[in-house]
C-alpha cells in the first residue's frame, strides 16, 4: 500500500546510505571542497541514468563502482529563467517559466540538474552478476551502485553562509563560522533533494584544529592528523538530503545539565547566555517523549546559535540551528516567551518534521500542523493554559485577516494543473511560495491539526501519533528492508488512513473544507428572548460575499450563561441562515439574592440592577473554544459584554467582550473597564487590552469625559509611592522656601522590582495604552504626558535583579504614541522657525529626551537595542507626523552593515515605510542597493517582505515611482537571485502587488505582432527544455568539465592549505 | 563719568584734559561745562586723526608723517606760530601715571598644602611663640557651615537620585559628543540649526556581542552574585563536556 503511493513518485532509483565528505574548507576564499557518495538501488530495468540535484556547485568527476570518469551532465535551467533582453516583464510568462523548470529539476518528477550516464558495460556487469546470484530472484534490489562526485562550492550564495568578520583581531577570527541555511540541500552537496528520500549517513568534515563541526547525526570518531581534524558523523537514522544540517566553527558549547543527549553551541563570547538560555531544553523533549509514548530517534541533539542565519529557527535531523539574536541573559524577562517557543518548535521537529517528514509538498501542512501542535502543547503546559489560547486566538486572527485581505491559504499545495490557472503568485509549487504566505499558513495548519485533534480527541490523536512513530521506528532498525523506509514519511492521505483505522471517524470532510480548499466563515449572530416559550431564539448568518470566506456546514458549540448556570448546546450549521430554538433553564426571577454558577464551577454575587427583568439569560457565547476557523460578529446588549467581561473566567470571551465594548462607551462600560483592570485575579493581558479599551472609550467620549482616566490613578495607586508622606514633609518643610525649588512631583514611581512578571507586563505596556488618550482638542492631555516624562524620569533600576531596557523602550513607545498632528498648521520649511517657534513644546520636549536617550544607548547599550529601535520609530514618528525635518542620514546611518541587526531592520522598515508615504527616489534606490548587496541575507528577505506590507504603490495606483525603471531594477533582482529561492519568491510577490500579473501597465505595450512570436518561441524553448534528449544536451557541456580532476581538486586543497 | 568709568583710555584722556584746564587756572569747573570741553577736544582731535588719514592716504603711505599733522592743522585754520606758543609755556602739572593694575588670578580649587604654608603662616598670631609647631592647615580646625539640604525623605532622595542620574547621562552624552564624530539630526537645508546631534556610529565586525551581553546591569550586586553562581555551573559543565568528549574518542 505504501509502496504503491512511492510509485507515484517517478525516481528510478532508491537512495540507501549517502556519506558526504567535505576535506577542505577554506574561509578566506569561502569554499568547501568534498565528495560524495551515494549507494543506490535501481527500481527499474534499464537503469541508464542516474538523475541528482546539484546547484552552484563545480563537479569535478563522478565514480560509478570504481570506474572513474563516468560521463554527466549538468544544467541548471533555473539559472536562466529570465532574460534581461526578454522585453515581456509580465509575470505570467516567467511563473509558467519558472514552475516548468522546478519541475524540470523536480526529483520527485524523477528529474535533476545532475544527469549521470552509467557506462554500457557496467550496467551488463551489475545485471549479469545480479542475475548469476539469484537466478530465481527477478528482483533487481540487490544490484547497487556506488556513485561518488568530486565537487566543490565556491562563494556561495545560499545553501551554506559563510560568516567571516572583515577585520582580523582574535575574537574576529575565532568568530567566523559556516552554516546550512535552510532545507536546500542541493545548493552544497549532490544529492537526491527530496522530502521522500530517506538514508542513512555518514558525514565526515576535515578542517583545522581550532574549529569545532556539528553535523546530523551521532559523533563517532575524531582524529587529528597534521594540523588538521577530521569528524566523523553517522546517522543511523534515516534522513532526506534537506535535513542534513552543518555548522563548522571555534564554538563554545555547555551540554545540557539534565541529559547528556542535548549540547548547545554558540559563538565565542557567549556562554552565559546560552547556558541560561537553553537551560531548559531537556523539559520540552521529556514533555514530548511522554506525550507520544515514544522516545526520540536520534541519538542526541544539538543546538547551534549563529549570526546571519536565514531563518530564526531551522530544524534539521538531530540538530537545529538558531539565530545568535534568541539568546538572552537571566535578566532579560521577555525574550524567555519566544526563545522557548522557538526551541520547543525546533524539537518537536525532531519528532515531525525531519524525522517523520512529508511525502512531498502537498503534505507540508501536515507536518507543519504537528509539529507547532506539538510545540504549543509544550507551551501550553510551560506558560499555562491563558497564553495557550490567546496565541491561538491571535494565529486565527491573523490567518483570517490574511485570507480576507492578502491571499486565500489553500494548505493542499498541489500543482496546478493547467497554467492559466495562475492567479496568484502563492498558487503554486510548495518551494515557490512567498514567506509571508508560509508564515500564514503555518498557522492555518496548526488550528486545522488542532481542529482533527478536537474532532478525534486527545487520548485517539496521541495514539495515533504514537503509531505513526511506532511504525517509523521499525524503519530505523539495522535489518529492515529499503522499502520499509516510506513509513518515515506521511501524507494526508496517508494520515487519514490510519485515523480512520484506528478511529470509526472520517476526516475527509474536515480536511476538504480546511485543506483542500481556501476560506473561512464569516458568522453574524444575535438572539432574542421570548418569555413567553422560554426560549431564546439565536439567529446566524454566513456573510459569503466578502472577500476569502467560505461557507461553513457542520456543528457548532453555543454556550448560554443563564442565571441558573452556563448552559452548552450543539447546533448543526446547514444554511446561510439558520435560526435555532434553543431552551431556556431559568426562570426570571426578581430581587432574588442568590449566587450565580459559571461554567468554571465558581458561584459569584453579580449586580443584576442594570439587566433586563424580562430576561434571565446574562451572555451568550458562540463557538467558545475555537473549534472553527472563523470569523465572528455576535451581537448582544452592552450589559451582556460588560457581565462577560466581568465574570466570565476564559479569557477569549473576555477578548470579545473587551473588543464589542469599544462599541458602547458610556459610564457603565468605564466602570466595568476599571474594575477588571483593578482585578488582580484576571489574566495580565486581558488587563492590558482593557487599559486599550478603556483609552478607546476616553477617547470617544472625550466630550463628556470628567476626571483621570481609570488607567492612569490604576497606575499611580499600584505602582507609584503614595503621597501621604509627602504631603508631610512639605507642611513641614515650608517654611524654609526651597520646597519651590526641589519640589518632587505628588508621586513618584517606586523603584523598579520586576520579580512578579505578570506585574512587570502591566506596568511596561499600560503607559503606552495611556498615551493614547486623546481630549477634546484631539491631542494628548499635558497631564498624560507630563507623566510620562516623570516615568523616564524617576526610573531607577539599580536594585532590580531584572533589565529595564524593555521596560525603558516601551516608556519611549509610549511618548511617540502621544504624537497627534492636531494643531500643525504651519507648513513653514524654515527649520530655525519650526524648531523654536511653532512646535509645541511638548513636542518639542520628546524629541530632545528621544535624542538623548538615542545618544546613552550608545554609550550603555540596552539588551538587542530595544531602546535605540524604540527611538528610531518614534523620531520617524516625529517627522511623519510633528513635521520635524529628520535627515534621512540618520536612518542611513543605523541601515549599514556593522550595526546589530535588529537595529538596521529598524531602520530599514522605516526606510521602507518613508518610500511609501513620500515616495523618496533616493530610498528606494539605497532599499534596492540593501536588497541586491547586503551581506545579511536575513535582512533582505526581511526587507523584502516589509516592502510587500507596505508597497510605495499597489497596482494601477499612480506613483511617480511607478515607472519602468522600478520595473527593470526589480525584474533584475528577480533575475539575479536564482539561487535563493526565497528571497525570489518574495520578489515575485512584491512585483504582483506593484504591478500585476500582466505587462505593467506603464510599459507601452508590446508590438502585437512580436509578442505573439515571441511568445511562441519563447514557449517553444521552454518546451524543448523540458523533454530535450539529455545525452545530446551533455556532450558539449561536458568539455567544460571533463578535465583532469585530480589535479584540480589538489590544486584548491593546497590553496586552502 | 560713570559712562567712561570702565575704558581706561577714556579715564586717562579724561585726566589729561583736566590737567590743561587746571595748567590754566582753573580749580574748580561745572560738571556740563567741563563734558562738553571733553566733548569738543575729542570732536577736533578726532577732525585733526581723519585729516591726517586723508593726507596719509593720499600720498599712499600707510604711516603718517609730522608734515601730514602740520598740514591738517593748518587746514583746520590752526596756527602753527600760535601753536609754537603754547608748547613753549612751561607746564607745572603733570598726569599721574596709572596704577599698575595687577592680574586677578581665579581662585584655586583643592588647594593643597604648599599654598597653605604660607598662609598658615599668616594665621600664627604674634602672641604664639615661634618655637612651638606651625597650625595645621585650616580646614581641619576651621568649620564652616554648610547650608546643603539634608533632610532625607523618600522623595526627595528619590529626586536627587533622578537627577543625579539624568545629569550623567546628559553630561557623558555631551563628553561623546564633543570627542567622537558626530552627525546632525535636522536636515536644515544649509541653514545651521546644530543643536541636534548623534553620536555617530562605530560599527563592529560583531555587533551581536554588545547588543546581547548585558552592559546596563553592571551595578548591581545581585547579579554579579548570579554571574559568579552561573560561571560556576559553567565550569561544572564544561568540565562534563570534554569529559563526554574524551569518552566518545
Amino acid at each position: 500500500m505504501e509502496l504503491e503511493e512511492l510509485r507515484q513518485v517517478t525516481r528510478s532509483f532508491v537512495l540507501s546510505h549517502q556519506t558526504l565528505c567535505i576535506t577542505g574548507v577554506s574561509f578566506d576564499k569561502r569554499c568547501l571542497v568534498g565528495y560524495t557518495e551515494l549507494t543506490i538501488h535501481p527500481l527499474v530495468k534499464n537503469f541508464n541514468v542516474i538523475k541528482l540535484n546539484a546547484r552552484q556547485l563545480t563537479i569535478y568527476a563522478v565514480t560509478i563502482n570504481g570506474e572513474r570518469n563516468v560521463e554527466f551532465s549538468y544544467d541548471d535551467p533555473n539559472i536562466q529563467i529570465l532574460s534581461d533582453d526578454d522585453p515581456r516583464r509580465d509575470l505570467q510568462s516567467f511563473l509558467k517559466r519558472q514552475q516548468r523548470f522546478s519541475e524540470y529539476v523536480d526529483p520527485d518528477e524523477g528529474n535533476g540538474e545532475l544527469t549521470i550516464f552509467i557506462p554500457l558495460h557496467l550496467q551488463k556487469q551489475v545485471q549479469n552478476s545480479s542475475t548469476t546470484d539469484n537466478v530465481n530472484n527477478s528482483n533487481t534490489s540487490e544490484i547497487v551502485y556506488k556513485v561518488t562526485i568530486d565537487f566543490s562550492l565556491e562563494k556561495p550564495e545560499s545553501g551554506i553562509h559563510f560568516f567571516i568578520p572583515d577585520d582580523d583581531t582574535k575574537l574576529s577570527r575565532l568568530s567566523r563560522h559556516l552554516f546550512t541555511t535552510g532545507h536546500d540541500a542541493r545548493l552544497w552537496f549532490p544529492c537526491v533533494d527530496s522530502y521522500c528520500e530517506p538514508a542513512t549517513w555518514t558525514i565526515e568534515v576535515t578542517v583545522e584544529e581550532s574549529l569545532t563541526v556539528v553535523a546530523s547525526g551521532e559523533l563517532i570518531e575524531c582524529t587529528t592528523n597534521n594540523e588538521l581534524k577530521t569528524y566523523r558523523f553517522y546517522l543511523s537514522t534515516p534522513a532526506p538530503a534537506p535535513f542534513i544540517g552543518l555548522a563548522i566553527g571555534s564554538f563554545e558549547s555547555v551540554v545540557d545539565s539534565n541529559t547528556q543527549e542535548i549540547a548547545n553551541y554558540c559563538l565565542h563570547g557567549l556562554l552565559t547566555l546560552l547556558t541560561n538560555t537553553t537551560s531548559f531544553v531537556h523539559e520540552p523533549l521529556e514533555y514530548y517523549e511522554e506525550l507520544l509514548n515514544a522516545s526520540c530517534q536520534y541519538p542526541n541533539y544539538k543546538q547551534v546559535f549563529v549570526t546571519e542565519p536565514y531563518a530564526e529557527c531551522v530544524p534539521f535531523a538531530s540538530m537545529a540551528i538558531f539565530n545568535v539574536n534568541l539568546l538572552y541573559p537571566s535578566t532579560v524577562i521577555e525574550a524567555t516567551w519566544h526563545a522557548r517557543s522557538q526551541m520547543a518548535f525546533a524539537l518537536a521537529n525532531q519528532f515531525f518534521g525531519c524525522f517523520i517528514t512529508m511525502r512531498s509538498w502537498r503534505d507540508w501542512w501536515l507536518l507543519k500542523g504537528l509539529a507547532l501542535y506539538l510545540a504549543s502543547l509544550y507551551t501550553k503546559r510551560a506558560f499555562g493554559n491563558n497564553e495557550y489560547r490567546y496565541n491561538l486566538n491571535r494565529d486565527m486572527l491573523d490567518v483570517i485577516r490574511y485570507e480576507r485581505e492578502e491571499n486565500p491559504i489553500r494548505l493542499d499545495f498541489a500543482p496546478i494543473k493547467s497554467e492559466s490557472d495562475i492567479t496568484n503568485v502563492n498558487n503554486r509549487r510548495g518551494t515557490m511560495m512567498s514567506s509571508q504566505y508560509l508564515e500564514a499558513a503555518a498557522k492555518k495548519a496548526h488550528l486545522v491539526v488542532r481542529m482533527i485533534d478536537d474532532f478525534i480527541g486527545r487520548e485517539i490523536m496521541m495514539q495515533i501519533l504514537n503509531k505513526l512513530m511506532c511504525l517509523a521506528t521499525t524503519a530505523c532498525l539495522k535489518d529492515a528492508s529499503l522499502s520499509s523506509r516510506s513509513r518515515l514519511h506521511i501524507s494526508s492521505k496517508s494520515f487519514s488512513r490510519v485515523v480512520s483505522t484506528l478511529t470509526t471517524k472520517d476526516i475527509q470532510a474536515l480536511l476538504t473544507q480546511w485543506v483542500y480548499e481556501s476560506g473561512c466563515p464569516r458568522l453574524i449572530g444575535s438572539f432574542t428572548f421570548s418569555r413567553k416559550r422560554n426560549v431564546v431564539e439565536l439567529e446566524l448568518k454566513q456573510d459569503t460575499t466578502i472577500k476569502g470566506s467560505k461557507k461553513f456546514l457542520g456543528s457548532l458549540v453555543i454556550r448560554v450563561q443563564e442565571l441558573e448556570g452556563s448552559f452548552s448546546q450543539t447546533i448543526l450549521l446547514e444554511d446561510s441562515v439558520t435560526k435555532y430554538e434553543l431552551t431556556c433553564h431559568s426562570k426570571v426571577r426578581r430581587n432574588k439574592k442568590k449566587k450565580i454558577p459559571l461554567i468554571s464551577g465558581d458561584e459569584v454575587d453579580m449586580d443584576l440592577n442594570q439587566m433586563d427583568p424580562e430576561c434571565p439569560i446574562l451572555w451568550i457565547r458562540i463557538d467558545p473554544d475555537l473549534k472553527v476557523i472563523r470569523e465572528l460578529q455576535f451581537e448582544q446588549a452592552d450589559y451582556n459584554w460588560q457581565c462577560e467581561l466581568r465574570y466570565e473566567r476564559d479569557i477569549l470571551s473576555q477578548f470579545e467582550a473587551l473588543e464589542a465594548l469599544k462599541r458602547y462607551p458610556s459610564q457603565n462600560t468605564r466602570e466595568t473597564l476599571g474594575t477588571v483592570l483593578d482585578s488582580s485575579h484576571c489574566f495580565y493581558r486581558v488587563r492590558i487590552e482593557c487599559a486599550h479599551v478603556l483609552t478607546h472609550i476616553a477617547n470617544s467620549m472625550a466630550n463628556t469625559w470628567t476626571g483621570t482616566l481609570a488607567t492612569l490613578s490604576f497606575f499611580r495607586r499600584v505602582f507609584m509611592s503614595t503621597n501621604s508622606t509627602l504631603t508631610s514633609t512639605n507642611v513641614t518643610t515650608s517654611s524654609t522656601n526651597n520646597v519651590s525649588l526641589t519640589a518632587p512631583s505628588a508621586n513618584i514611581v517606586r523603584i523598579n522590582d520586576f520579580s512578579n512578571p505578570q506585574m512587570y507586563m502591566i506596568q511596561k505596556t499600560i503607559p503606552q495604552a495611556i498615551a493614547f488618550q486623546r481630549n477634546k482638542d484631539r491631542v494628548c492631555p499635558p497631564e498624560v504626558i507630563n507623566f510620562l516624562f516623570e516615568l523616564i524620569h524617576y526610573n531607577e533600576n539599580s536594585k532590580n535583579r531584572f533589565s529595564d531596557a524593555f521596560y525603558r523602550s516601551s516608556l519611549i513607545d509610549a511618548l511617540g504614541n502621544t504624537l497627534t498632528n492636531v494643531g500643525l498648521t504651519s507648513t513653514t520649511t524654515n527649520v530655525d522657525l519650526l524648531l523654536n517657534h511653532t512646535l509645541d513644546n511638548n513636542t518639542k520636549r520628546i524629541f530632545d529626551e528621544i535624542l538623548l536617550q538615542l545618544n546613552f544607548d550608545k554609550i550603555i547599550p540596552s539588551y538587542g537595542f530595544c531602546v535605540t529601535c524604540s527611538c528610531l520609530k518614534v523620531l520617524h514618528k516625529l517627522y511623519i507626523i510633528s513635521g520635524i525635518p529628520i535627515d534621512i542620514n540618520v536612518f542611513y546611518e543605523y541601515a549599514t552593515y556593522g550595526m546589530f541587526d535588529r537595529v538596521r531592520l529598524t531602520a530599514c522598515e522605516i526606510l521602507v515605510e518613508q518610500i511609501e508615504t513620500r515616495m523618496n527616489q533616493d530610498v528606494f534606490e539605497y532599499i534596492f542597493n540593501l536588497i541586491a548587496n547586503d551581506h545579511d541575507y536575513n535582512l533582505r528577505r526581511k526587507i523584502v517582505q516589509h516592502l510587500c506590507r507596505h508597497p510605495p504603490f499597489r497596482q494601477n495606483q499612480t506613483c511617480s515611482l511607478n515607472n519602468p525603471i522600478t520595473i527593470h531594477r526589480l525584474w533584475s533582482l528577480m533575475k539575479n537571485f536564482s539561487y535563493d529561492n526565497h528571497i525570489r519568491n518574495d520578489l515575485v510577490e512584491l512585483y504582483q502587488i506593484m504591478f500585476g500579473l500582466s505587462r505593467p501597465n506603464c510599459l507601452p505595450p508590446a508590438n502585437e505582432m512580436t509578442d505573439s512570436i515571441l511568445k511562441d518561441e519563447l514557449d517553444d524553448v521552454s518546451d524543448t527544455i523540458v523533454d530535450i534528449d539529455p545525452e545530446r544536451l551533455s556532450y558539449f557541456r561536458l568539455a567544460r568539465y571533463a578535465d583532469d580532476t585530480k589535479a584540480a581538486a589538489n590544486k584548491l586543497a593546497s590553496t586552502i592549505k | 563719568m560713570d559712562t567712561n568709568c570702565d575704558n581706561p583710555f577714556d579715564i586717562l584722556f579724561e585726566r589729561s584734559l583736566a590737567v590743561i584746564v587746571r595748567e590754566y587756572g582753573f580749580d574748580n569747573i561745572e560738571f556740563s561745562a567741563y563734558h562738553q570741553i571733553l566733548d569738543i577736544s575729542n570732536t577736533i582731535l578726532r577732525r585733526l586723526l581723519l585729516n591726517v588719514k586723508n593726507f596719509m592716504e593720499v600720498q599712499s603711505r600707510t604711516e603718517p608723517c609730522p608734515a601730514d599733522v602740520a598740514r591738517s592743522l593748518q587746514i583746520m585754520n590752526v596756527k602753527l606760530p600760535s601753536l609754537q606758543q603754547t608748547f613753549n609755556h612751561p607746564i607745572k602739572h603733570r598726569l599721574r601715571s596709572p596704577d599698575r593694575q595687577s592680574e586677578t588670578h581665579p581662585m584655586k580649587l583643592f588647594r593643597v598644602t604648599q599654598t597653605t604654608n604660607n598662609s598658615s603662616r599668616k594665621h600664627r598670631p604674634i602672641y604664639i611663640p615661634d618655637f612651638l609647631p606651625e597650625f595645621p592647615d585650616p580646614h581641619t580646625f576651621i568649620s564652616s557651615e554648610t547650608y546643603a539640604d539634608l533632610r532625607k525623605d523618600y522623595p526627595r532622595v528619590r529626586h536627587s537620585l533622578a537627577d543625579q542620574r539624568r545629569a550623567l547621562q546628559r553630561s557623558l552624552v555631551k563628553f561623546k559628543l564633543q570627542t567622537n564624530e558626530k552627525i546632525s539630526v535636522i536636515n536644515s537645508h544649509g541653514t545651521n540649526i546644530n543643536d541636534y546631534y548623534l553620536i555617530k556610529n562605530t560599527t563592529s565586525p560583531l555587533p551581536y556581542l554588545s547588543a546581547l551581553l548585558p552592559q546596563d546591569q553592571m551595578d548591581s550586586e545581585s547579579t554579579e552574585a548570579m554571574e559568579d553562581e552561573t560561571a560556576a555551573n559553567i565550569s561544572h559543565r564544561t568540565k562534563s563536556l570534554s569529559a563526554t568528549d574524551d569518552g566518545e574518542m
